[in-house]
C-alpha cells in the first residue's frame, strides 16, 4: 500500500514536471528552428515516386505546408520575400506534379498571386494551364475571369471567360446570366454585389473572405447611397452635392462605412465613388 | 481447399492485429474529418484522398503484419504437417491459403469502405458545395483497383513464404518489390526523356529494363489521383488493368507452388 | 499397408564444409494391415524423418515409400499445436472434411472422437486456452475423427498425464480390435512392449532390431522381488545370477522367472521376508539400453 502511494506521488511530480518542460519545447525548438529557415522542397519527380500509393495525400499535405506558411507570413504582417515566393512556386509545382486536377493548388497559388503580389498576369497563366489539364472544369475560367473584372476592370475579357465557364455542362446557370451582364453593366454595384457574393460562398480560406467581405461592405454602402442619390434626385430634380447635404435632408441615416478608409465621392451623373478606389492603403505600391 | 480458405479466413478475422489495424484505419478516417477542414475548394478531393489512404494503408499493414506470417507461422510451428497430412495437395495449399487471404482482405476492405464511406457521407453533408467532383462510383473505382493490387502483392508475399522460411525476410523482399513496382514507372518515363537517357550508364538501362518485366506496375492499379476527381475509366481499360492484376497473382501463385512442390519439409 | 524399403536421407549440416549428415541407412519398415506398428529410438535417432518420409513430407535420397492405395489416413504431429484461434469443433471440422465428410456425419463423428479422448467439455473453446497434454487430445481426435484406416502417430503419449496415456493405449487397442493399423513411436517403452504387434528399435539412423509379437513374449520372463533391506540380506544377494539394487530401505532383486521358486525357497530358509513379487516390464527397456551402450562403444 505504501509502496503504491509512494508510486502515485512519483507519477504526479513527474506529470508536473512533464508538463513544464512540454510546453518549452514548443516555442524553443521552434526558435531553434527559426534561425535556418531553409524553406526546402523535394523535387517533384522524386516526390512523385516516393509518394507511393498516397500520391494524393502527399499533395494535400504539401499543399498545406505552403498554406500555412503564408498563413503564417500574412498573420506576423512579414513581407515576402523573393526567395520565399520562389519557395511557394516550387510547392506549387510539386502538388501539380502529384496531383495535376487538385483545385485547390491553383486556387492557393492564384490567391496568393492576386492578392498578395499582385502578379495578376502570373496568375493568369497558371490558370491557363490548369485549364489545359482540366478542359471540363468550369472553375479554371471562371476564376480568370473574375480576375479580369475584379483585378483589372477588363469587363470585356471577364464577361469572355465567365461565357466559357457557363458553357460548361457542370457550371451552376447564373454564370450564363452573369457573363451576358457582365458586358453591359459595367461598374454597376448591384451585379459586382453578385458576382463578389458568389465567390464569398465558396471561399473557405479566412483571409481571402475577409478581402471579400471588405470589398462586399464597400459595394453595399456604394449602392446604398447610390439608391438614396437617385431618390433625392427624383424628389429635387437635381443630384446632391455632398453627402453632409444627404444627411441634413435624411435620406441617409448616417454616413455609412467606407472600409477602405476612403471618403465618398458624389459625381455628377449621380454615381458614387470613393478616394480611397477600394484599395487598401497598404497594397498600393 | 473449401476448409484451408475458411480456416485461413477465420485466422485472419480473429486476429487481434486486424482490428488494431482497424483502429488505426479510423483514426484516419477522423483525420480526414478534420483535416478536410483546412482546405478551400476541392474539400471532396481531400476527404476521398484521406479516406483512400486509410484504406490503402490499412491494406498495406495487414500484408505486412498478417499476410507475411501466413506460411512462416505453418512451417514455424509445424502446423503444416497437420495441414499436408490430409488429402490436400501442395498446390490446393498454396491456393487454400491464398484464396483465405483474400477473403479477409475482401472482408477488410468492405468493412473499412463502409466505414470510410460513412465519414464522406458526413463531411458531404457538411460541405456540400465543395464536393463537386466527388463521385462514389470513382470512390468503389479507387478502392477495387487497390484490391486488386493487394491482390498482387500478396501472390508476391506468398511466393517469398515459400522462398523464406523467416517472415522479416519476407518483409524486406516484398517491400523491395512494391516499391520498385511502384516507381518503375516513373524511372521508366524519365529515362524515355531526352534529359534520362545520359542520366544512367547502359548497364543500369539493362538492368532497369530487366526489372520492368519482372516486378509488377503497381502504379497500374493507381487511380486513387484521377478518382478523387470524379474520373471514371472505360470498361475496356476496366477489363485490361483487372486482367493484368488476375494474370500476374495467378503467374506467381503457380510459380510459388513449383516451388512448394520441391520443397522439404523438415 | 506401408512398405518402406531401404531408405537413405541426409541432410546439410549446418557447419559450413561438413560432411552431410546421415539421417537415415537403409531403413525398412513394414506395418501389416490390422497391426499395431511402433519405432522407437531415442532423440534424434530419425524416428520422425521416417514418419515424415512416409507422409511425403521429406524425399529420400534412395529407397521407397509404399503406402496401400485408397485408405484414408490420421496423423498426428509431433509437435500439438495447431492453429489456436480454432474451437475445437473447428479443428476437428477442418479435418474432417478435408476428408470428405459431410455436415450431417460430421456431427455424430465428432462426439465420438471427443468422447474417445475425454474432451465432450472443450469442443467449442478455442485452441489457444489448451495445455499441451488438452492439445495432445485435440491432435488424437483430430486425427481419429474421420474413422480412418491407418493412424500414424508422432509421440502419441508425449505431453499426457497417466489418464491421458492410458485413454490413448485403449484407444490404440480398440482400433485395432476393429482392424485398423497404427504405426507409432515413442519413448515410453512399457507402454509400447504391452501394446505393439512390433516394435523396430532406431538407433542413430539405422534399424538395429525388429521384434514380434513372439519375440517380445519371450523378453517379458523378467521377475523382480523385493526385500526389505538389511546387510545380511544384501550378502546373501550378491551371488552374479542375481541382479540386486540397493533402494532407501529395501533391495530390488532381478532373476530369470525360472529362478523364481528357488530364490524364493533361498531367501524362506534365511528369514528374509518378502515384500513384493512382480514381473519386471523392463526387458524391451534392457534390449535398448544395450543397443545403445553397443553402439556407443563402437
Amino acid at each position: 500500500m505504501k509502496r503504491v502511494l509512494l508510486l502515485l506521488v512519483g507519477i504526479a511530480a513527474l506529470a508536473v514536471f512533464h508538463a513544464v518542460l512540454y510546453g518549452q519545447t514548443f516555442e524553443r525548438k521552434s526558435g531553434l528552428d527559426e534561425q535556418v529557415r531553409v524553406n526546402y522542397v523535394l523535387p517533384a519527380s522524386f516526390t512523385r515516386a516516393a509518394a507511393l500509393d498516397f500520391k494524393g495525400v502527399i499533395a494535400d499535405f504539401q499543399l498545406l505546408q505552403g498554406i500555412f506558411f503564408i498563413g503564417d507570413k500574412i498573420e506576423s504582417q512579414n513581407r515576402i520575400t523573393e526567395a520565399e515566393w520562389n519557395y511557394l512556386v516550387r510547392i506549387i509545382t510539386a502538388v501539380t506534379r502529384l496531383d495535376p486536377y487538385f483545385f485547390d493548388t491553383y486556387h492557393f497559388a492564384t490567391g496568393m498571386l492576386t492578392w498578395g503580389a499582385g502578379r495578376y498576369q502570373d496568375a493568369i497563366n497558371i490558370l491557363e494551364t490548369a485549364r489545359q489539364y482540366n478542359p471540363d472544369d468550369y472553375r479554371f475560367p471562371y476564376h480568370i475571369g473574375f480576375i479580369y473584372f475584379y483585378f483589372l476592370h477588363d469587363n470585356q475579357k471577364g464577361a469572355q471567360y465567365l461565357e466559357l465557364a457557363s458553357r460548361n455542362p457542370d457550371a451552376p446557370p447564373i454564370l450564363a446570366s452573369l457573363s451576358s451582364r457582365l458586358a453591359y453593366y459595367k461598374g454597376n454595384y448591384q451585379f459586382s454585389i453578385e458576382l463578389i457574393q458568389r465567390m464569398l460562398d465558396r471561399e473557405r480560406s479566412p483571409e481571402i473572405r475577409s478581402y471579400y467581405q471588405k470589398r462586399l461592405t464597400a459595394l453595399e454602402n456604394a449602392l446604398l447611397l447610390e439608391k438614396a442619390v437617385k431618390q433625392y434626385k427624383e424628389d429635387l430634380q437635381q443630384f446632391p452635392e455632398s453627402i453632409d447635404v444627404m444627411l441634413k435632408q435624411n435620406y441617409i441615416d448616417k454616413i455609412p462605412l467606407e472600409p477602405y478608409g476612403g471618403d465618398w465621392i458624389f459625381l455628377k451623373n449621380g454615381r458614387v465613388y470613393s478616394t480611397s478606389k477600394f484599395a487598401n492603403a497598404s497594397q498600393e505600391k | 481447399m473449401m476448409a484451408l480458405m475458411r480456416v485461413t479466413f477465420l485466422e485472419g478475422v480473429r486476429s487481434r492485429i486486424l482490428y488494431g489495424i482497424f483502429l488505426f484505419a479510423l483514426f484516419v478516417v477522423f483525420l480526414s474529418i478534420v483535416f478536410a477542414n483546412f482546405f478551400m475548394q476541392d474539400l471532396g478531393k481531400v476527404a476521398f484522398d484521406f479516406n483512400i489512404s486509410a484504406i490503402t494503408l490499412a491494406g498495406l499493414l495487414i500484408s505486412a503484419s498478417l499476410s507475411v506470417n501466413l506460411i512462416a507461422k505453418d512451417l514455424d510451428k509445424k502446423t503444416i504437417y497437420f495441414v499436408l497430412s490430409r488429402p490436400i495437395s501442395r498446390m490446393q495449399y498454396i491456393f487454400g491459403k491464398y484464396l483465405g487471404l483474400l477473403a479477409v482482405f475482401l472482408f477488410a476492405y468492405l468493412v473499412l469502405t463502409l466505414v470510410s464511406g460513412l465519414a464522406l457521407v458526413l463531411l458531404k453533408n457538411l460541405h456540400a458545395n465543395y464536393f463537386d467532383s466527388f463521385s462514389w462510383l470513382a470512390y468503389l473505382q479507387a478502392v477495387y483497383f487497390d484490391f486488386i493490387k493487394i491482390m498482387v502483392l500478396n501472390a508476391i508475399i506468398v511466393l517469398f513464404g515459400v522462398i523464406t522460411t523467416s517472415s522479416f525476410v519476407n518483409l524486406l523482399f516484398t517491400v523491395s518489390i512494391y516499391i520498385m513496382g511502384q516507381s518503375i514507372s516513373d524511372v521508366i518515363n524519365f529515362l524515355s526523356l531526352e534529359r534520362g537517357q545520359d542520366a544512367v550508364t547502359p548497364a543500369i538501362k539493362g538492368v532497369i529494363a530487366g526489372v520492368k518485366y519482372l516486378v509488377p506496375n503497381f502504379e497500374a492499379f493507381d487511380f486513387k489521383v484521377i478518382s478523387a476527381h470524379g474520373q471514371l475509366i472505360g470498361w475496356g481499360d476496366f477489363f485490361l488493368f483487372t486482367g493484368y492484376g488476375v494474370v500476374y497473382a495467378l503467374l506467381v501463385l503457380c510459380l510459388a507452388a513449383l516451388i512448394f512442390q520441391r520443397r522439404e519439409l523438415l | 499397408m506401408i512398405q518402406v524399403e531401404n531408405l537413405y536421407k541426409s541432410a546439410k549440416s549446418k557447419k559450413l564444409l561438413a560432411k552431410r549428415k546421415q539421417i537415415l541407412r537403409d531403413v525398412s519398415i513394414h506395418a501389416p494391415a490390422g497391426k499395431i506398428v511402433a519405432i522407437i529410438g531415442q532423440n534424434g535417432a530419425g524416428k520422425s524423418t521416417i514418419i515424415k518420409t512416409i507422409l511425403g513430407f521429406i524425399c529420400p535420397d534412395s529407397g521407397t515409400v509404399g503406402v496401400q492405395d485408397g485408405i484414408s489416413l490420421g496423423y498426428l504431429p509431433e509437435n500439438p499445436y495447431y492453429y489456436d484461434y480454432l474451437t475445437l469443433r473447428e479443428l476437428l471440422w477442418f479435418s474432417a472434411s478435408s476428408f470428405g465428410v459431410k455436415r450431417n456425419d460430421f456431427i455424430e463423428k465428432a462426439r465420438a472422437a471427443v468422447e474417445k479422448v475425454g474432451m465432450q467439455a472443450e469442443l467449442e473453446n478455442r485452441l489457444r486456452a489448451f495445455s499441451k497434454g488438452m492439445n495432445q487430445r485435440a491432435g488424437i481426435a483430430a486425427a481419429i475423427v474421420h474413422d480412418p484406416d491407418l493412424l500414424i502417430l508422432d509421440e502419441p503419449m508425449s505431453g499426457l498425464d497417466p489418464v491421458g496415456r492410458r485413454m490413448v493405449f485403449d484407444l490404440m487397442n480398440e482400433l485395432r480390435d476393429r482392424g485398423r493399423t497404427i504405426l507409432f513411436c515413442s519413448h515410453i517403452l512399457s507402454d509400447v512392449e504391452r501394446l505393439c504387434d512390433e516394435v523396430y528399435i532406431m538407433h542413430q539412423g539405422r534399424i538395429r532390431r525388429h521384434l514380434t509379437r513372439e519375440d517380445l513374449a519371450l523378453t517379458q520372463k523378467n521377475v523382480e522381488i523385493i526385500v526389505p533391506y538389511s546387510d545380511k540380506a544384501a550378502d546373501l544377494l550378491t551371488e552374479p545370477s542375481y541382479k540386486a539394487k540397493r533402494f532407501a530401505n529395501s533391495l530390488s532383486v532381478q532373476a530369470d522367472a525360472s529362478q523364481l521358486n528357488t530364490l524364493l525357497d533361498h531367501l524362506h530358509n534365511h528369514n528374509i521376508p518378502v515384500e513384493g513379487v512382480q514381473s519386471a516390464a523392463v526387458s524391451l527397456e534392457q534390449v535398448f539400453n544395450q543397443i545403445v551402450t553397443e553402439e556407443d562403444v563402437t
